[in-house]
Formats: C-alpha cells, structure tokens, sequence
C-alpha cells in the first residue's frame, strides 16, 4: 500500500472516531429525516384536498347524468331551467370542473411556492374573483413568512454550514497543534495531503447523503427506479453543490488562515452567498420592476363591463359575428323573463367583457414574467440560488410551474366555457354522453422547459473559477504554510 | 475599574481592522436597507391611498340606482402600508393588500405580494429587521468569541486575576464595552430612521413615536441578551475555537433552524381546516343554522310572521315598509354570525400556532425578537386581523345602511326605487386606525417576558458563576 493508501485508510478511521464529525453527519441525516416527514405530511395534505375536489366534480356529474337519464326515461320531471338537467344553466352554475397540477415524482424534495397556492382550481362559467388569480389554502402567514422545513432548505442553506464545521481548521489545526512540520517532512505536498484529506471528507458526506437520500424518498414513497433520470440529476445537483462548498475550504484552508479566522472567512461568505445576495437582489428586483396594484386591473374590468352594458345590442351582434354557431332562433334564448334567455344576456356580458380585458389583463401577467425573468437570470449570482431553484425545479413547485398551470388553467377555462355556452346560447339539451365526455383539463409539463442544464452549467462555472483561485493560491501556499 | 476594563476593550476592539470592516458594512448595509425600504413603504403607502381614493371616488359617481345593486357593486378596502415597515416587513408580503367589500358575503383580503412574486423572495429580504435580528448578533460572535479565550491562551487573565481585579468586574466590564461598539453600530440607523418617520402617516397610526421606542426598547434588550451570551460562553471555553463553534451552533440553531421547525410544528399540533372545508362549513351553516336547526327557511317564516304580527297586516304585501329590505338585512346579520363564528375559529387556530412560537421565545430569543419587532412595526398577525375586523366593520355598517334605505323608502307599490349620490356620499371612505401600544403590549407579553426572563437569567448566571471564570 502506497502512503496515498495509507493515509485514505488513516483518515477514515481518524474520522469514524471524530465525535464532533460523527454528530454534525447524524445531525444532517435527522435534519433530512425530519424535512422529508414534514414535506410528506404537506404533500399528503394537498393530495388529500384534491382528491376531494374531483371526487366532488364527479359526483356532481354523475348526478346530472343520471338525473339525465332519469328524465330521457321518463322517471322524473324537473321545473325551471336552474334545475332541469339537460339545461346548459343547470350546467353553468351546478357543475363546475377542475384544474390541477399532480405532484412531480420529486415532489418530496421541495415544498417551494407549494405553500402560497392550492394545487387545484375550480373553473366556473361565470365571472368571479378569483378568475385570473391562483386558489390559496388557509395557512398562517407565520409559516408562510418563516418558510418550510423541506430538503431543499436543508441542502441549501445548512448542508453548507455542516460542511464549514467539518473542514474549516483542516490544515490550521495542525500548525496550531505543531504536527504541520511532521506532514511537512513525509515525501508529499501539503496541498496534496489537504487534497486528499477534503476528498475523502467529501466523498464520505456524499456518499452517505446520496445514500439516505435514497432511502428516505424510497421511506416516503417516491419511485425512484420509474424515474431514474431525475434521480441522476438531483444526484449531480447535490455533487456540485457540496463540491463547491468543500473547494471553498480548500481555497479558504489554504489560505494559510488560523482556526477561527478561517471559520470567520468561511461562515461570513456563506452569510454573503445565501442571505446577504438574494436579499440584496430581491430589493433590486422591487426597485427595478416594480409590479403595479392590481387596483388598475379592476378598475378596467368594471369599466370594459359597463361598456358592454351600455351598447349591449351592438356587443352581441359582435358576439353572434364571432361565434356564428352561439346564435339560435328559439324564442327562450331572446326571452328575459325565462332564466335561459336571462343567463345569455348576463354570461355574454360576462364573456364580451372578459374578451376585452384580456389584452389589459396580460399586460400586467407580462410585467410579472419580465421580473420573474429577471430574478431567474440574476439567480448566477450565487450558487445558493442556483441551487435551490433547480431543486424546485426538480419538484415541480416552483414559480415557473405554478404560473405555467394558471396559465393552462385559464386557456382550459376559455376552451370549457366556449363548449358550454355553445349549448346553453342556442338552448341546446344536453345529453349524458356530452357530460361524460366534457373537455377535461390535463397538465402539459412539456410547456415547461428544463433548466437543469443551465443550473448545473452554472455550478460548474462556480467550481471551475475557484479551481483557478486554488491554482493561484497553491503557487504561494508552500509560503504561507512556511511561515 | 469597570470603566477602565470597558474603555481598553472599546479600543481593543476599534483598532482591530477585520472590526472595523464588518462594522463598517453592517453600518452601511443598515442605512441602505433603511433607506430603501423607507422610498418602498412612501411609493406603496402613495399607491394604496390613491386606490382607496379613486375607489371610494369610484362608489360616489357610480350613478342612480337601487341601493341593493349598490350593495352589490360594492366598495374595496385598502390595507394602509404601517409607517414602520421599512423596518420590519414582517408578515406584510403574505398578507393581502385589498378586500371587496359587497353584499352577503366576506371576502378574503387578496393580492399578496408573496403570491405576485417569485421563488426568490423565499430568500427573505434585506431589511433594518435582517441586519439586526441575525447579522448583527454573528457580528457580536465575531467580536466576542475569544474576549476571555485569548485572555486565557496568552496567559493574560491569570495577570488580571494577581492583581486583584473581581471576575465579575472583569466579566462585565467586556459586557459594557462590547455593547457599547454594539449601540456604535445600531444608534446611527436608529437616528436616521427616526428621521425618516412619516408623521404625514399618522392619520392611520398616531402611535407610531411610541411604537418606535418599542421597537428601540426591544432591539436594545435583544443584542444585550447575545452580547452577555457570547462573553459568558467565552468566559467558560476553554479555548477561541471550541468558544466560536458553540456560539455558531446556538446562532445556526436560533436564527436558521428553530423558527422554521417550530412554525412548522406547530401546524402539526393545531392544523388548519382547507379553504374548500372551511367555505363548505359557512355554506351549510348559512343554509341550516349555526347549530344545524334551523334552516333558512323556517327563520325566514318566524322572521315574517313576527313582522306581519308587529305591522299587524296578513300579508307582506300590505307592509308600510319593504319586507325584501327586511329579509335582507336579517340573512346578512345571521350570515355575519356565521361568518363570525367560522372566521374566529380559523384565527384561533392561528393565534394557536402563534403562541408556539410565542412561548418558544422562552428558548429562542430570536423568535421572541422577531415577534415584538413585526408587532411594533405593524406588520404582524394582529395588526392583520385588526385590518381585517374594521373592513369587515366597515362593510357590514354600509350593506346595512342600503337594505334600511331599501326597507324604508322602497316601500310596496314604489316603481324602480333608486337612490344617488347624496346617499353615496353619506357613507364615509374607509379608514382604519391601527392598534396602540398598550394592546401591542397586551397582545405580545410573552415575547415581552421571554426578553426580560432571558436578560434576568444571563444576568444571574454571569453574577453566579464569573468568579469560577479564573479556576477554568
């Protein structure tokens, strides 16, 4: 065996006895251990409430479809149209749908924007609220403004400091405790012995964390061999992210710094690097894009609103010239007094409306995805925010795919309400097997394009510029460890 | 003595240059970050009283017509931005900025700025409240892990101790002294915030001077309590590296870890119902009663048949006044009941998980800190639910103005009743006062008691135990 041999094998039991070492890698596993129950229970939660809801959209169907039936046969009678089930207004205000976004397979590893919205939204045919905004669930904005104990809190923010306590004094706590001049009398560099130390430091906490990582998303559920590839993308995420972390000690270690400066280097640049920069770019961001209130958006709506009503006549002419196949000679669609014609007049007010706000309303949607967008390209500033936007990325809760399925949820809401109303305007029964068979909504992940590539891509930039400071360094190390 | 001790480590302290560095940014970071949030807090305060003019201006000019419709066409309510949040923006980013106010029902107040933003803003952001809840006290880390450390590595605290100098006197005196550089760096934020107080803003917060020394009073207690723990924990380590090492572990602990676990935990122990269980429970109650007996129809039947009986005619019909203003008025006060009933159990729930994190101040100064400083800048859970209740107020006084107007002027036989912008202008614009310092105070105790018990405690432990310091 080799003296690199024999110094891996010293190492490593040197470690195994290190309770300091021992105690920071057991806190890091029930750190994990406890964000991936918490993250459970929250996803479980979500799951449960959705399950609900479409467990609601089907009932309410399969209620109508029978009462359909019921009434194609004969068995029973229904007055008014509110209640008469082949009616395109008992439809409208009686069964609503649903949108949804499923959990990503990696769910387990981000709770990210999970917390400030629902993973479903009712989709109604008339005009409301919360149209053109996301559904909530009730949570305390304590926890919100505190944040979730998810993995990808752990990994990026006390992950790194787990790695600072475990390699900091690496190199100086041998000076301090004068076995420097020992190591630097055996037939190797001092660069090389610190190289190999870190290594295996590193190579130690990696393996064991990819190896509870494993198991606690096999533990909770997640099926890993159905989705390999991801796994193999959050398993580089992690090896970048904790090899930049361990090249910093190097860098920092080689430096030639005493114990506590060294610790003072490293903690001041990881404070720098996950609060100090985002911080600093999210006020950026406010100054610089600023949102406008929402005030002016409604403002519009209301007024787009009482235009229509004041030239209602020339609107639906428009209306009829736009959709030829909405129009209908029956008399009930034009009488005021029977419910069907009432809700034409008023639904059409409602969809004119809609039409022309719509330009208005993504304006403003554009001026949020132009800071957004500016936020995604700044997150190169640090690999913190790299970091923990690819991992939100990889569990499908990020910004990007919440806003991907309001979106999808609107043009899902536009398609149902164009089915619908072409019914109810001409007056049309509706049959059990159009109920059966009314648009469903299903989430098109393919909208969204990865950024695993340019997160990783930006990883490795941060590593391979610390690589050329360890190379500048390590010229002038032998120096510094001299004196 | 003590003067002498606190002067050598002021000027030990200012002639180390990795101190003046640190200071010097967190100096400036502070002055940026109060600056900054200062124009923010004047822009958005500007915005939401501007929305709430051209809203109400909005309600006046909205034409002739039923003031039923008009109950309808409804009124927003705009959360005035609290003078003090350029300080601390608390929960202010997670909490709505408007709310609709309209007939029937109670709308959630909407638009946060958490839900319009992006991940990032997870990151926190970079406020006075920041720089002084965490950085400042791993600044009094940086200073004073090795005040007594490097005093025993270089033999010097044993040379302080020959010559008669008290362990007590010694222990405080490094306590003074490094408080003294720590007000250094806190007192020019302070002044330059105190400038920048908008008096223009006291209409909705005339307490805003006292609540400012509420938030003086708390930050002076709160860095006090990490500068007596980090000198008491280097007065009994026996060396700067194990010294600076338990104190990164109890800062990562307090600021990073706890308060997410201890929120998060609290959820765990007093969950929320879903928004979907929570509107089904209204509806239900709204149509069978707040017990389940006494559905909408039967109270509607009592309430006619009690005023058929008190006009003494048969049928409504025959009513001197309009009996739909009547029905309307009685649904929207059982519904407020309802409303009532439901709303106070979710922010129960909530004060619940509060108290947690109320309570944990005892274990954690940084979450008894973060309460009082989102409290005293008006951006805490409180200040949201006393934002909430004067909407709510607001709306149920003018909804019940309209159906007593529809009520008496609607009379049977009245052909398209309609009312203009006299009644309009009858209703006042929105406004709201925020709470004062004494229900500030009466709301948050516990954090007040979890810094005074933390300060009391150090203090002892110091008193108790500085003469063992030298044996060490």
């Amino acid at each position: 065996m080799g003296i690199y041999g024999q110094m891996v094998r010293t190492e490593l039991r040197l470690l195994s006895r290190d309770y300091g070492f021992l105690g920071l890698l057991f806190l890091l596993l029930f750190l994990m251990s406890f964000a991936s129950w918490n993250t459970y229970y929250h996803l479980a939660d979500k799951n449960k409430q959705l399950t609900v809801q479409l467990e609601l959209v089907r009932q309410n169907d399969q209620l109508l479809i029978s009462q359909i039936d019921s009434l194609n046969k004969g068995l029973a009678t229904y007055e008014g149209q509110y209640t008469l089930p082949t009616s395109g207004v008992r439809l409208t205000y009686n069964n609503h749908r649903l949108s949804w976004i499923p959990s990503n397979a990696y769910a387990l590893i981000a709770i990210g924007q999970g917390d400030l919205y629902s993973n479903y939204k009712k989709i109604v045919l008339y005009f409301n609220s919360s149209y053109e905004r996301a559904s909530s669930e009730l949570i305390s904005p304590i926890e919100q403004l505190f944040g979730q104990l998810d993995l990808a809190f752990v990994w990026t923010y006390l992950l790194p400091l787990i790695i600072l306590l475990i390699s900091f004094n690496i190199l100086s706590s041998e000076r301090e405790t004068g076995r420097l001049k020992l190591i630097a009398s055996q037939p190797i560099k001092v660069s090389t012995w610190l190289l190999i130390k870190i290594s295996i430091r590193f190579f130690t906490l990696f393996s064991l964390l990819i190896i509870f990582t494993f198991a606690l998303l096999s533990i909770f559920g997640v099926s890993i061999f159905q989705h390999p590839i991801e796994f193999g993308q959050l398993t580089i995420l992690l090896f970048l992210y904790t090899a930049f972390w361990f090249i910093l000690c190097f860098l920092v270690n080689l430096s030639g710094a005493n114990s506590s400066r060294s610790l003072i280097l490293l903690t001041s640049i990881w404070v720098l690097l996950v609060f100090l920069i985002p911080s600093f770019i999210n006020q950026l961001g406010k100054e610089l894009h600023p949102v406008p209130t929402r005030l002016e958006i409604i403002n519009h709506h209301q007024e787009v609103y009482n235009e229509i009503e004041s030239n209602l006549r020339q609107e639906m002419v428009a209306l009829f010239r736009l959709h030829p196949d909405w129009s209908s000679d029956d008399p009930i669609t034009k009488d005021m007094s029977n419910s069907t014609g009432w809700n034409i007049n008023f639904l059409a007010k409602q969809y004119l409306a809609q039409l022309k706000h719509q330009p208005k309303a993504q304006e403003y949607e554009d001026k949020i995805d132009k800071r957004n967008q500016w936020f995604s390209q700044l997150r190169i500033s640090s690999p913190a925010m790299i970091f923990q936007n690819a991992l939100t990325e990889l569990a499908g809760t990020s910004t990007r795919y919440h806003r991907s399925f309001l979106k999808q949820s609107q043009d899902y809401a536009h398609q149902y309400r164009q089915f619908v109303f072409k019914g109810l305007f001409t007056n049309h029964a509706f049959t059990s097997e159009e109920i059966k068979n009314l648009p469903e909504f299903v989430f098109d992940r393919q909208q969204i394009p990865s950024v695993f590539w340019p997160d990783a891509l930006a990883l490795i930039i941060y590593l391979i510029g610390i690589g050329i400071a360890i190379l500048f360094l390590s010229k002038k190390s032998t120096r510094i460890i001299q004196k | 003595m003590l003067r002498l001790i606190i002067k050598k480590e002021i000027q030990s302290a200012l002639r180390d240059t990795r101190i003046q560095f640190a200071g010097t940014f967190l100096i400036l970071l502070m002055l940026v970050s109060v600056l900054v949030g200062r124009q923010g807090q004047k822009q958005i305060q500007k915005e939401r009283a501007e929305a709430q003019a051209t809203m109400y201006d909005k309600w006046v000019n909205q034409g002739a017509k039923h003031p039923h419709s008009a109950a309808h066409y409804g009124q927003f309510a705009f959360k005035p931005k609290p003078v003090l949040s350029f300080l601390d923006l608390g929960l202010d980013n997670y909490t709505g900025v408007s709310v609709f106010l309209e007939a029937h029902k109670q709308n959630e107040v909407l638009y946060s700025a958490a839900q319009e933003g992006n991940g990032m803003t997870r990151f926190g952001e970079l406020t006075a409240a920041l720089v002084l809840q965490v950085l400042l006290p791993l600044l009094i880390i940086f200073l004073t892990f090795n005040i007594f450390s490097r005093e025993r590595e270089e033999g010097t605290l044993k040379l302080i101790h020959g010559q008669g100098i008290s362990m007590r006197k010694l222990l405080m005196g490094k306590v003074w002294g490094t408080y003294a550089l720590v007000l250094l760096i806190f007192i020019p934020v302070i002044c330059l915030a105190y400038f920048l107080l908008d008096q223009a803003s006291a209409g909705f917060d005339p307490h805003v001077g006292v609540k400012f020394m509420g938030l003086l009073a708390s930050y002076s207690l709160y860095l006090l309590i990490f500068v007596l723990l980090s000198v008491i924990i280097s007065a009994f380590s026996k060396s700067s590296s194990f010294s600076l090492l338990s104190l990164l572990g109890l800062w990562i602990a307090a600021c990073i870890i706890l308060p997410k676990a201890t929120t998060n935990l609290a959820d765990k122990v007093y969950p929320t119902p879903s928004q979907y269980e929570f509107r089904k429970t209204i509806a239900e109650k709204v149509e069978n009663g707040i017990d389940g007996h006494n559905p909408s129809d039967a109270r509607l039947a009592d309430l006619k048949k009690q005023v058929l009986d008190e006009y003494n005619v048969s049928k409504t019909e025959d009513l001197p006044v309009n009996w739909r203003g009547i029905a309307m008025q009685a649904g929207e006060e059982y519904t407020d009941q309802v409303y009532d009933h439901e709303f106070s159990k979710v922010e129960n729930i909530f004060k619940k998980q509060n108290r947690v994190s109320e309570w944990a101040g005892f274990i954690n100064p940084y979450l008894a800190i973060r309460n009082l400083s989102m409290a005293f800048s008006g951006t805490d859970f409180h200040h949201h639910v006393a934002f909430v209740k004067a909407a709510e107020n607001y709306r149920r006084a003018f909804v019940k103005k309209m159906n007593k107007d529809m009520e008496v002027n609607d009379k049977p036989g009245t052909e398209d009743y309609r009312v203009d912008k006299e009644m309009w202008e009858s209703i006042e614009s929105f406004s709201y006062e925020a709470p004062d310092i004494g229900k500030i105070i009466s709301v948050q105790w516990r954090s007040v008691t979890a810094l005074v018990f933390w300060l009391v405690a150090l203090f002892t432990l110091a008193s108790i135990y500085a003469p063992k310091i030298s044996r060490l």
